[in-house]
């Protein structure tokens, strides 16, 4: 009896899971293996054209840039929000709270909004050229529409998806054990590398599937602050959708990409030993 | 903000609320910023029928929502050659009881995609065009080419639109700008990806770009490049000696519109020309009304940014459905947009 | 005159408005076990906390060997902790915890190899080198962190409550043990506990805490039989109290008369002079009940039985002695078939060298 009405509690979320995720994610699954016909429909026969056409070699450079984006935003994220991270969790005190708070402040404009600011503050005639660049360097730089913008423009809104997960984990290692590695005669540094980094590892693999997995498939970034030679694979998946309406290809390089991320994901999680972690 | 604006297709998704089911109603999917300031209020102290306006970033999500069959939209803003698709694909209603038809201006009468206005009725009018700033782009550019010449590097912009474009290389090339030939488009696609390394960006949204300078020479929309003339004077434009496109976004009903009256009487409301003119003067886009010529600010009369003058009118092609050979123009975008410099 | 491994010298720790340590002074010897007795809240573990180096002192000195440290981190000072929780590292298996310690120290591994085995097998842990320590038992945490700190022979081992969080039975083990760690190795233990039995019997001499303050420092047997003040007497065992004036002091003895005019001896006290108000103060286990008044010079009260609990091997009695003054005392279940009932006249008495004189405190 008990055991049923736990399965009760469960019941809402199954469905939800069921019909805004697995349905959709199932048709647009079952659209990949049809082809678009000349009028813009959804053709009737099975086949793997799709997918075929998705391994043309243009797609190659695309994908690798998508891959460096993710991982250079990633790093850049792990290398600025550790140490926020580190500073809230340990050294927060009882304003812990609001420095969360202010964390996640941005949130309340929308991230569109967000990126638009740097579109003002990089351009040819922005705050940055006209304070920083053209006084010094006597030109303005083009800072807009290059790999630098985007992986810019995709550190800053996914720095708090890295910071808060480090944050929580760092948060929940025992103080006493710090006071053991320095009782043990671990220097500062020496309890940093022997003891909070390797225990905030679960947060670290978190804030790294948290900041690669979005920012891999991200379009919006890089359609405000990139430019015609920064183009994502998020990018030409929208476009295929958006501009060219074939439908069925974007569905396939969509699926592609999630198959993709998962092998990724899981080569990830096995190397970094991290099922243990995590479970 | 132009017409075809990224930001608003991504900000403005939501759908219409329940007051759609309301009498007096009318649910209106449009550009955005593209329509008179005073425009609905003053239809809704006419008529009494309340106006709820969504705007879309493209055509394409146009079609993808009449497509699908997402219900509610009474009255639609499309493209010439996309009234042709939409009637291809019926998804409108035939237009009856709309009068005024007669006093609209003869290059916009009775055209291929329908001639005899059964589904559509011109709502405002422009041209694709070279646009540029004439601080940093001399001599003052008069062809397409400009598009292309190295020392404008970085700071060339094209739209984000495979019509115009792809159409703009065809023409720059003195091909057909309908061309569905593919040694044509094989052609259009290698002048795109020499251009390539050249380009700012592709977007629909120039004005701001011509304004803050990021660009010098760009192919624009006229009525686009009208407002950044507003905001900067030295944003001009040009219809390229080349050629370039005419095109008249049009009012349609869908096939499935609740309040067919009232769009109907929104269509009639429209095509009065005081009410015209009024559009024209907010958005600086022309309309197909004859008679309200007289009513616009004078500013717009004889000019390329708004009503073109008729010899420059001359060089202008409509862009037509292009039947089976879109899949041909949608894989030379392709190609272009993934190419990497 | 032996050698002081740790001094606590006027050392004052305040957090916020709360005093946790409050002018402390304490010596302890090399070589001896030594606690830190007293309820929780008392001090005692913030000045654990305050001789390993987590807490820095408001005022006063610390000084180990002999030299000044309040002003070193942990690191730097040659003491271990052994900690309440154990901290034992949750990344690390049994062995690489064991030679945190001598790794920081850039001993070789190859002798860290043996030093390792040699502390766990001190503990009688040998077996469990490549355990993960969240698979162990409370009972083993405990060894490793034993190990962990031992492993690295410090001047002193610091133990906070190391045994709390074990069962009564592995505690008794445990206790025996730790004495027997000490007496092998020679190492100052310094214990921090709020369990008297577990002082009492592991310690060669004890502090006992209240309040930020040590109110007695001694070895075990003297504070249980000698406690120098109420609190001591109180919190060690239980004790009766008896309010008396002191009356004479002679040879030893002092004569000290009850409110109600009562005369009773008890050994003299530094603290109790002639006149001086006092409190006399007897543990229950030395008072014993008779039904005849006795004459063989041990003190004698009339009273009454409030309560008898009956209890196995001996039965607790409440009697009263004068208007609102009770006392208990417990009786051995020798031979008596029926003990005293409730409302039953007794005498009530025990040997004058049984009673303590504590100086009555101010209320």
């Amino acid at each position: 009896m008990k055991q049923r009405t736990a399965w009760l509690l469960v019941l809402p979320m199954v469905g939800w899971l069921v019909f805004f995720y697995l349905l959709p994610l199932g048709a647009v699954a079952l659209q990949s293996f049809h082809l678009v016909t000349p009028d813009y429909e959804i053709g009737k026969e099975l086949t793997l054209e799709n997918y075929r056409r998705a391994m043309n070699p243009d797609y190659y450079p695309v994908l690798l840039r998508s891959a460096s984006y993710a991982a250079a935003t990633t790093l850049a994220c792990l290398v600025l929000g550790y140490p926020l991270a580190y500073f809230i969790a340990l050294h927060g005190g009882r304003h812990k709270s609001l420095f969360l708070l202010l964390l996640m402040l941005p949130f309340w404009t929308s991230y569109l909004v967000r990126t638009y600011c740097w579109m003002t503050l990089l351009q040819t005639e922005g705050l940055i050229n006209t304070v920083l660049f053209e006084p010094w360097l006597g030109r303005p730089l083009d800072m807009l529409a290059t790999d630098g913008s985007v992986i810019l423009g995709l550190t800053y809104g996914f720095l708090p998806f890295a910071t808060l997960p480090i944050s929580v984990a760092l948060e929940r290692i025992d103080r006493s054990l710090l006071e053991a590695s320095a009782d043990l005669g671990g220097s500062p540094l020496s309890t940093f590398l022997k003891v909070v980094l390797p225990l905030s590892r679960p947060g670290v693999i978190a804030a790294t599937l948290l900041t690669f997995v979005p920012a891999m498939g991200d379009f919006v970034t890089p359609e405000l602050l990139g430019g015609p030679s920064t183009i994502t694979i998020g990018q030409a998946i929208q476009e295929q959708y958006l501009q060219l309406f074939d439908w069925p290809f974007g569905a396939a390089l969509a699926l592609l990409l999630m198959v993709l991320m998962l092998i990724g994901i899981a080569l990830y999680l096995r190397l970094s030993g991290s099922e243990r972690v995590l479970a | 903000m132009s017409r075809r604006s990224f930001l608003g297709c991504l900000a403005t998704g939501a759908l219409l609320s329940s007051c759609s089911l309301a009498p007096k109603t009318l649910n209106f999917y449009n550009w955005a910023n593209y329509i008179g300031e005073t425009t609905i209020p003053d239809f809704q102290k006419a008529t009494g029928i309340r106006v709820n306006q969504d705007t879309f970033s493209s055509q394409d999500v146009l079609f993808a929502k009449l497509k699908i069959g997402l219900e509610g939209y009474d009255l639609v803003v499309a493209t010439d050659y996309m009234v042709r698709r939409l009637i291809k694909h019926q998804l409108l209603a035939p237009m009856q009881g709309v009068s005024g038809l007669e006093g609209l201006l003869p290059r916009f009468q009775h055209k291929p995609w329908d001639p005899e206005h059964r589904f559509s009725v011109p709502y405002l009018w422009g041209t694709t065009g070279v646009a540029f700033n004439t601080t940093h782009a001399r001599p003052v550019p008069d062809s397409l080419s400009v598009l292309w010449e190295p020392r404008y590097k970085n700071r060339i912009g094209m739209l984000n639109e495979k019509r115009d474009t792809i159409g703009a290389a065809l023409l720059k090339l003195g091909l057909d700008g309908n061309s569905v030939r593919p040694e044509d488009l094989e052609r259009a696609q290698r002048a795109l990806l020499e251009q390539k390394p050249l380009v700012r960006k592709y977007s629909t949204d120039m004005i701001d770009d011509l304004v803050r300078q990021e660009l010098h020479v760009a192919l624009g929309y006229s009525g686009d490049v009208g407002q950044a003339h507003e905001s900067l004077p030295e944003v001009g434009y040009v219809i390229p000696r080349e050629g370039g496109y005419i095109w008249a976004d049009n009012l349609c009903i869908p096939h499935d519109a609740p309040h067919y009256e009232a769009a109907i009487a929104f269509v009639n409301f429209v095509l009065k020309p005081e009410v015209a003119a009024a559009i024209t003067n907010t958005v600086g886009y022309p309309n197909a009304v004859t008679r309200a010529r007289e009513l616009v600010d004078p500013r717009l009369l004889d000019n390329p940014l708004g009503y073109a003058p008729e010899q420059m009118l001359e060089q202008t092609i409509f862009q037509e459905d292009l039947g089976q050979g879109e899949r041909l123009w949608d894989r030379v975008w392709e190609k272009v947009k993934l190419h990497s410099v | 005159m032996e050698e002081l491994v740790v001094e606590l010298v006027g050392v004052t720790k305040r957090f916020d408005r709360v005093t946790a340590v409050d002018n402390v002074t304490l010596q302890i010897r090399r070589g001896e076990f030594f606690s830190l007795l007293g309820p929780s809240g008392c001090g005692k573990t913030t000045s654990l906390r305050l001789v390993a180096g987590f807490e820095e002192p408001d005022q006063g000195e610390i000084r180990l060997d002999g030299k000044p440290v309040q002003s070193l981190p942990p690191y730097r000072r040659r003491v271990n902790t052994v900690f309440q929780s154990y901290a034992l590292f949750p990344h690390l298996n049994v062995y690489d915890n064991v030679a945190f310690g001598l790794r920081r120290s850039s001993v070789p591994e190859a002798e860290i190899q043996t030093r390792v085995s040699q502390a766990l097998e001190l503990v009688r842990l040998p077996d469990l080198l490549a355990r993960r320590t969240t698979e162990l038992s409370g009972g083993q945490q405990q060894r490793v962190a034993l190990a962990r700190a031992l492993v690295n022979q410090p001047q002193v081992l610091l133990l906070d409550e190391p045994m709390s969080a074990l069962d009564p039975k592995l505690r008794r083990d445990m206790r025996t043990e730790l004495k027997r760690l000490q007496k092998d190795l020679g190492i100052t233990f310094v214990l921090v506990t709020h369990d008297q039995e577990e002082a009492l019997s592991t310690s060669d001499r004890v502090a006992v805490m209240n309040a930020g303050k040590v109110e007695q420092v001694d070895a075990p047997r003297a504070i249980y039989e000698r406690p120098a003040t109420r609190f001591v007497a109180d919190f060690i065992g239980t004790a009766n109290f008896l309010p008396a004036t002191v009356r004479a002091v002679n040879n030893g003895r002092s004569t000290v008369v009850l409110a109600d005019g009562v005369s009773l001896v008890a050994p003299s006290a530094e603290k109790a002079p002639v006149g001086a108000r006092v409190e006399l103060s007897v543990r229950p286990e030395r008072l014993w009940l008779t039904r005849e008044p006795g004459s063989n010079g041990s003190n004698c009260l009339p009273a009454r039985v409030v309560e008898c609990t009956y209890m196995g091997p001996v039965t607790r009695y409440t009697v009263e002695v004068a208007e609102g003054v009770r006392l208990t005392t417990e009786q051995q279940n020798q031979d008596v078939v029926d003990g005293y009932q409730a409302g039953e006249s007794v005498f009530l008495q025990w040997r004058p060298t049984s009673g303590t004189l504590l100086p009555a405190e101010a209320r």
